[in-house]
């Protein structure tokens, strides 16, 4: 059966681990007829192909956190179902936060872009890619331990996904880990202050 | 004894009290890393906070890789399918005469021309990634500097440091003759003369087995890999760099 359409096996491959959640991902990502729907859906309220391939892209990321994360959570529906649902959510708050600014003509007639407002704009990539930059400096066997307990994994759960020995030596792990982050961090304050949350 | 790491968490969210507290906070007056590890916690929370997105997004970003790919060869394979008629293929000969006629000139051009090519190169990523500073010009000092390795050795390292790397060129001698940190400046000076012998991959591969790295390598390792033409890790590299260090390259290139 299409796992895409089985969604009871695709929330568990997404739980699983790292190998079967991407094949789950590559599988969400390359299904057409859910793409298409997500634009047609974009492009129908004033979007564009743009907009609605970055609005594919984001439900994915949103759904595959969700279901991570939220390890008690099911879903009725189909998952195309969800995920248009996931999409057609970002897409207003897109909409409400463009319409928040023409909303007030006094304020929006008087605003032209400044270098400020660039500014702005390139930080917030700029941070994106900063935070990217900094978890590939990151041992990979760190990164699979913090993902599991930001998740809310146990130490237990984290010792067995992971094949360490004992809840203990998970949780060494992820202590050495943070610590290891928390000195990049002060060795590196001029990064720090460009990634450091509003 | 209490590892006060593990409970920056709990302090941050306000759950340790009484004499828990107290402790925590006796602790983090004697402990500066501490402190630094408390006041950027809500940073560290950020960064593990991406890790499933980077993650979603790497995998997203293989398969758009993999259909643009799949797609330029479904379209050179229909290209070549195409049965030219007779005046096509005189046409076609013309074509490939100017083909080889361009190449013929883009080769010349390349010999003539590659240290400007190497500077667009250059600026093209700082343009696009550091847009709040000015972008080198095509004598950019930076590069000017790269040119040769002794001048190069000069630019990365301080100048007490000189010495001792020049003594490293001439001399180069073995690890077991070196202190820890003159070997780790050694097996620096061994890529900065693989990076000026033109031998890109090795310079990275030897770049690439000193841990950690620092800013000096970082500044190499970035222009390694845009000659690598490998420009996403590039542009990664630069990111790390501290401002004031772009802001100074920058500066030294106008």
């Amino acid at each position: 059966m299409d796992i895409v359409t089985n969604h009871t096996q695709l929330m568990d491959m997404i739980r699983r681990d790292e190998s079967s959640r991407r094949t789950a991902i590559r599988e969400l990502v390359q299904d057409q007829k859910l793409k298409g729907k997500v634009i047609a859906y974009i492009k129908n309220n004033n979007g564009d192909q743009t907009d609605g391939e970055t609005m594919f892209h984001d439900a994915i990321v949103t759904f595959v956190k969700t279901i991570f994360t939220k390890r008690d959570y099911e879903i009725s529906t189909h998952i195309h179902g969800y995920i248009l649902g996931v999409a057609r959510n970002l897409w207003m708050n897109e909409l409400r936060k463009k319409a928040k600014h023409k909303s007030d003509p006094i304020e929006y007639a008087e605003h032209t872009p400044s270098e400020s407002d660039h500014l702005c704009l390139i930080m917030k990539g700029e941070r994106s890619k900063i935070l990217k930059a900094v978890l590939n400096q990151m041992a990979k066997n760190c990164k699979d331990v913090l993902l599991l307990w930001s998740a809310g994994y146990k130490m237990t759960e984290i010792a067995q996904k992971l094949n360490y020995k004992t809840e203990g030596v998970a949780r060494k792990k992820k202590s050495n880990c943070m610590k290891e982050l928390y000195t990049y961090l002060g060795n590196n304050p001029h990064i720090v202050e460009r990634i450091r949350p509003v | 004894m209490i590892d006060y790491y593990d409970h920056i968490d709990d302090y941050v969210n306000g759950m340790l009290t009484g004499a828990k507290l107290d402790a925590f906070e006796a602790a983090m007056s004697e402990d500066s890393e501490l402190a630094s590890a408390v006041a950027n916690h809500d940073v560290a929370m950020g960064v593990i906070g991406s890790l499933m997105e980077d993650e979603v997004r790497g995998v997203i970003g293989e398969v758009e890789g993999e259909e643009s790919v799949s797609q330029s060869q479904s379209e050179n394979t229909q290209n070549k399918n195409i049965q030219l008629p007779q005046k096509g293929r005189v046409i076609s000969m013309k074509f490939l005469l100017s083909i080889a006629a361009a190449s013929v000139i883009g080769i010349v051009g390349f010999w003539g021309f590659g240290e400007y090519q190497y500077n667009q190169m250059e600026g093209e990523i700082f343009a696009q990634y550091v847009p709040i500073l000015k972008v080198p010009n095509s004598k950019g000092g930076e590069l000017t500097e790269l040119t040769n390795l002794k001048d190069s050795i000069y630019f990365y390292y301080s100048t007490d440091q000189y010495d001792i790397a020049l003594f490293m060129i001439d001399q180069y001698p073995s690890d077991q003759q070196l202190s820890d940190e003159e070997t780790k400046l050694n097996k620096r000076i061994k890529v900065y003369s693989l990076f000026h012998q033109k031998d890109y991959q090795k310079a990275f591969d030897e770049l690439a087995i000193n841990d950690p790295l620092e800013n000096d390598d970082r500044e190499l390792l970035y222009h390694i890999l845009v000659l690598l033409d490998r420009k996403e890790e590039a542009r990664e590299q630069v990111l790390l760099l501290s401002l004031d260090r772009r802001k100074e390259i920058m500066h030294l290139s106008e």
